[in-house]
Parts: structure tokens; C-alpha cells; sequence
């Protein structure tokens, strides 16, 4: 089986301040990650580099997904070869409608993995559909993309997106930061409903909430832009008790 | 270029009714599109509902140079647009209209600026809109093309409970050139205005906007909102925006607001990383930033047309 996701020696750079250095990871189909770490530690950087934000410059190191260095690819080929970000921050945009943003991106997906477009009809059923699965209100569709969601419902919005662009590897930073126990169990829903041998998923957390809804089957800490321990799924619950200065002295030894 | 709205629909018939619904068949109702030299007077009666938009043509293939008057009868409901256009090889086209609208008319109003790309021409229209008492306008400045374009539009508000809506859209590229003058002035108190500006500028266009309220003495309980907003979409094109807001009377209500930017990186990021192209995504912000334009528009017809034309650019 090829690895999905393959990052080797990766160091990132933000307005020429390195924050990732020296990062490895290796994602098999099917498989689980979740990263986790204190604040600053560069988590984030990882979502962003890895979903092509051009604001991240890559230094040195080599990143392949499904076998081809992405490293000079743009967000768009990406995303239509099957790489999702879930933003930490979901960007609102004046003037698009939410089913029309949506629907344009689903069909540039389709199109480029040559998959039949959706009409108008079509979409609208599948999406409304998908939405009753996250409990989102129907309203959301007409509105301008993010414009004054609540953070709950932006990050329902983004898990539709996921769940609707059907992707190889999703990448989820921090999405359930700002949510309610509700919010959280349809996210967690959401995200489940991804589940399958082919497909990955990379969950970006400070929290185990969320690792209690979707269980990981590896989990990495990350510390000043590296992976400095791995484990299984109980690593979060001793992380919660210890807290991270516990394996930063680890780390260190 | 869009699909024209010109030739759909047959505009340049149109029927007169009376508050029976009845037609009226009289000679008013021989306004072709075609505006002399001289320019036309109409005369709508009062009490009438014109279902059709009068539709003024003002073409640059002769040089042009005309002057309108549009009487409206009390309580009367009329579509206007006026409409100047030029091919590659038009003349410059100057035109006037003064558009009376007496006590509770509801005009709906636009002019649209649409020369040929390559034409090296200009293209002048000033249009007066006097408004009595609780007349309502709404009010629309399209504007595309052309080598060198200004377009003033000035409404007065003359007349108790007086409304009016107005918004401009300039949407420059390559090396066109456009003035835009957009003034509201509140002469009679309890009128109220709200105006909107968007300006989208490609290649290394220049274009000028002057919004201008001008709230004259005794005109009290006024209430007055502009809203100006351009998006600069190349480093060389080059936008001034001038709200100007003149207020000489107490006891109003008035509002302005004028800002110029970029693409938001962020928004073109986050539409790309769901594997929109760059062109599209731009084409979608770019739709988004003028849609407070476009649903300002209450002219159907014109509204579908500029969002082709706005598609296409």
C-alpha cells in the first residue's frame, strides 16, 4: 500500500521567522493522525503549508501526497487531487452565496477527477441532504459564505464542504476549537461519515474533546516546529493530565 | 459582448395605460430609440403606468449631441434608461436629460455608460432628476468602456417625503477613463437619500468619483447615506474617491464612508484551496463586491445585462 502522505526534513518559514523545523510524517489510507501541541508550536503552519497557502514558504524538505511532490503545486490541484483543509479561521466573503461557492468548488473537483457535474437540481438535493447530517438550517445556503456565522456554524459549514469535495486526506486544523458539545457531536458526525480504507484524515487539536467523537489511531505532540513523541490513542488522556512540559522534559533527554 | 437587452423583448414599442388600463394611443407613445440631434421632450400624463422602459439611445455613430426632457405626471410609474453606446468608430456623443418627476411618481431610473472597448471616444451625459413631494427614485449609473467617460447625475429632492436610492458602478480596464459625478441635494426637508458607489479598476485605468450631499438650508430632518467602495484589482490602476458631504442645517441625519482595496488574499486562498481556479475565484469576488450595485437595480432587464457584462470582463 502508498503511503497518502509523505512530508520528509520539512522546514517552513513564515515572513523569514522558521516554524517548522525538521518535521517528518508518514500517512497511510485509512489511517487516523492527530497532532497536537501547545500554542506557537506550529501546528497551524502544517495545515497551511500542506493545503499550498503561498504565504508559507517551504525552506527545504520534500512533501508527497499520493506519490507526487506537491511542493510547487497550487491550492487548486491540490484540492482537486484530494487534499481538504478545514480552516482554523474560515474566511467570510461578501456577495457569494454560500450554495454557489459550495457547488462551483464541488464541480471543479468532479471535473478534474472526471466525474460527472451536478445541475442545479441535483446539488441542491445532495446538499440539503448532507446538511440534515451536520443539523444545519437550510438558510445557510443563500447567505454570503461565513458572513456572520457563528463559530459554530462556520465550522459546520467547512465539514459540509468536506464531506460534500469528498477528499483523499483531510486536514482538520483545530475545528473544534469554539464549538459546543452539540456543534462538536454533528462535527464528529460529519468527519465519521469520511471514514473509509482510502482515505485519511489529519485532525489538528489542542483538546481531547474532540479525539473522544473521532478516535485516532496515531497521536504525534508537537513542540518549537517539530514531532517530538508519538502515540496511540491513550496519549491524549495522559497529555490532559500531564500537560506538555511533562514530554518537552522527555524530549529533551 | 452580452447578450444586448435591445433586442429582446421589443423596448422600442411600448404601451401606455391609463389607471383603467386602458392604452393610450396617442403620440406619446412614438418615442423611438433613436434621439435626434435636437433631443425630445416627453410628457407622461398623470395617474399612467408605463410597463415597458422608455428606452433613450443615444448612439455615437454620428456625433451626438442632444438634450432631454421627461415630464412625468403626478403619481405616474416609469422605467427610463438611458443608454449610450458607441462602436469602434463612433464620434463623441454629449447628452443632457432633465427627467421632472412630480408629486408620488416612482421612477426607476439608469444610465448606462457602454462604449465600444477599442473606441478612443467620449462620452458625456448629465441628467437632472427633480423630485416633488413623495415622489420616489431609484436610480442607477452603469458604466463601462470607452475611452473617456463622465457621467453626472444630480437629484434634487424637492418636495416633503422625497425618496431616492442611487448607486454607481464604474468598472474600468486597460486605459479607459472614467468620471463619475453622483450628487444628491436635499432642498426640502423629510426627504431622505441613500446612495452607493462601486468601482472596479483592472490594467491602468483611472477612474474618479465624486459623491457629493448636499443638504441645503432648511432642509431639516434629512437623512443621507453614502457609501463608496473600489477595488483596485492591478497595481497601476488608479482610483479617487470624493465623498463630499455639505450640510448647511441642523437636525439631520447624514453618513458617508469611502474605502479602496485589494483582493483579499485570504478570500482567494480559501475559495482556491476548494479547488475553484484563480480566474474563477477572482470572477467571484469580483461579482460579490458588486452585487449591493446590482440588487439596487430595479429594472430587470438591466440588472441580468450588466451581471453578463460584468461575467465577461
Amino acid at each position: 500500500m502508498k503511503p497518502m502522505l509523505i512530508i520528509k526534513n520539512l522546514v517552513v518559514s513564515v515572513d523569514k521567522k522558521t516554524i517548522i523545523k525538521d518535521l517528518n510524517l508518514t500517512i497511510n489510507p485509512g489511517e487516523i493522525h492527530a497532532i497536537m501541541g501547545p500554542n506557537g508550536s506550529g501546528k497551524s503552519t502544517l495545515a497551511n503549508v500542506l493545503a499550498r497557502n503561498q504565504d508559507y514558504v517551504i525552506e527545504s524538505g520534500t512533501i508527497e501526497f499520493n506519490g507526487e511532490d506537491i511542493i510547487t503545486t497550487a491550492p487548486e490541484i491540490c484540492a482537486r487531487n484530494g487534499l481538504f483543509m478545514s480552516f482554523q479561521y474560515p474566511v467570510a466573503i461578501a456577495g457569494v452565496t454560500n450554495i454557489q461557492f459550495i457547488k462551483t468548488a464541488v464541480n471543479a473537483v468532479r471535473k478534474h477527477q472526471n466525474l460527472a457535474t451536478y445541475d442545479a437540481i441535483e446539488f441542491l438535493q445532495l446538499i440539503k441532504e448532507k446538511m440534515a447530517v451536520l443539523n444545519m438550517d437550510q438558510d445557510f445556503l443563500y447567505r454570503p459564505i461565513n458572513e456572520g456565522f457563528s463559530g459554530g456554524e462556520k465550522k459546520r459549514n467547512e465539514i459540509l464542504q468536506m464531506i460534500l469535495l469528498e477528499p483523499k486526506l483531510a486536514i482538520l486544523d483545530e475545528t473544534d476549537s469554539g464549538l459546543d458539545i452539540d456543534a462538536l457531536k454533528d462535527v464528529a458526525n460529519g468527519v465519521n461519515t469520511l471514514r473509509d480504507p482510502a482515505k485519511a484524515i489529519l485532525m489538528i487539536t489542542h483538546y481531547q474533546r474532540l479525539l473522544d467523537y473521532i478516535t485516532p489511531d496515531f497521536v504525534h505532540v508537537m513542540s518549537d516546529g517539530k514531532l517530538i513523541y508519538s502515540g496511540d490513542k491513550t496519549l491524549p488522556a495522559e497529555l490532559e493530565a500531564k500537560g506538555y512540559a511533562w514530554l518537552k522534559g522527555r524530549a529533551e533527554q | 459582448m452580452a447578450a444586448n437587452f435591445l433586442s429582446s423583448n421589443s423596448p422600442y414599442t411600448f404601451v401606455w395605460h391609463d389607471q383603467a388600463g386602458q392604452a393610450i394611443p396617442a403620440q406619446t407613445a412614438q418615442v423611438k430609440a433613436s434621439v435626434s440631434t435636437a433631443g425630445l421632450t416627453i410628457n407622461i400624463p398623470a395617474d399612467t403606468i408605463v410597463s415597458e422602459p422608455v428606452i433613450l439611445l443615444n448612439s455615437a455613430a454620428q456625433s451626438n449631441k442632444s438634450q432631454n426632457i421627461i415630464n412625468i405626471g403626478q403619481n405616474s410609474q416609469v422605467q427610463i434608461i438611458e443608454y449610450l453606446m458607441s462602436d469602434d468608430n463612433g464620434s463623441n456623443n454629449i447628452v443632457g436629460t432633465d427627467i421632472n418627476c412630480a408629486t408620488g411618481v416612482q421612477l426607476k431610473h439608469c444610465v448606462l455608460q457602454h462604449a465600444s472597448q477599442n473606441s478612443s471616444i467620449a462620452q458625456q451625459s448629465t441628467t437632472h432628476i427633480y423630485q416633488a413631494t413623495d415622489s420616489k427614485v431609484t436610480s442607477n449609473i452603469f458604466s463601462f468602456g470607452g475611452g473617456l467617460s463622465r457621467i453626472e447625475l444630480v437629484i434634487k429632492l424637492q418636495g416633503a417625503n422625497a425618496q431616492c436610492e442611487a448607486s454607481c458602478l464604474a468598472y474600468t480596464i486597460d486605459s479607459e477613463t472614467q468620471n463619475v459625478l453622483l450628487q444628491i441635494d436635499h432642498e426640502h426637508e423629510y426627504c431622505t437619500s441613500k446612495s452607493i458607489s462601486r468601482g472596479i479598476l483592472k490594467g491602468k485605468s483611472i477612474t474618479d468619483f465624486i459623491g457629493r450631499i448636499m443638504v441645503h438650508p432648511g432642509a431639516k430632518k434629512t437623512s443621507a447615506d453614502l457609501q463608496i467602495k473600489n477595488l483596485l484589482c492591478s497595481p497601476s490602476a488608479q482610483a479617487t474617491n470624493k465623498p463630499e458631504l455639505e450640510i448647511y442645517n441642523d437636525d439631520v441625519r447624514c453618513s458617508h464612508g469611502s474605502t479602496t482595496g485589494q483582493l483579499d488574499a485570504q478570500a482567494l486562498f480559501y475559495m482556491r484551496s476548494r479547488g475553484i481556479d484563480e480566474q474563477t475565484a477572482i470572477s467571484m469576488l469580483i461579482a460579490g463586491f458588486v452585487q449591493p450595485v446590482i440588487d439596487c437595480c430595479t429594472i430587470p432587464m438591466i440588472a441580468e445585462y450588466i451581471s453578463n457584462i460584468i461575467a465577461e470582463r
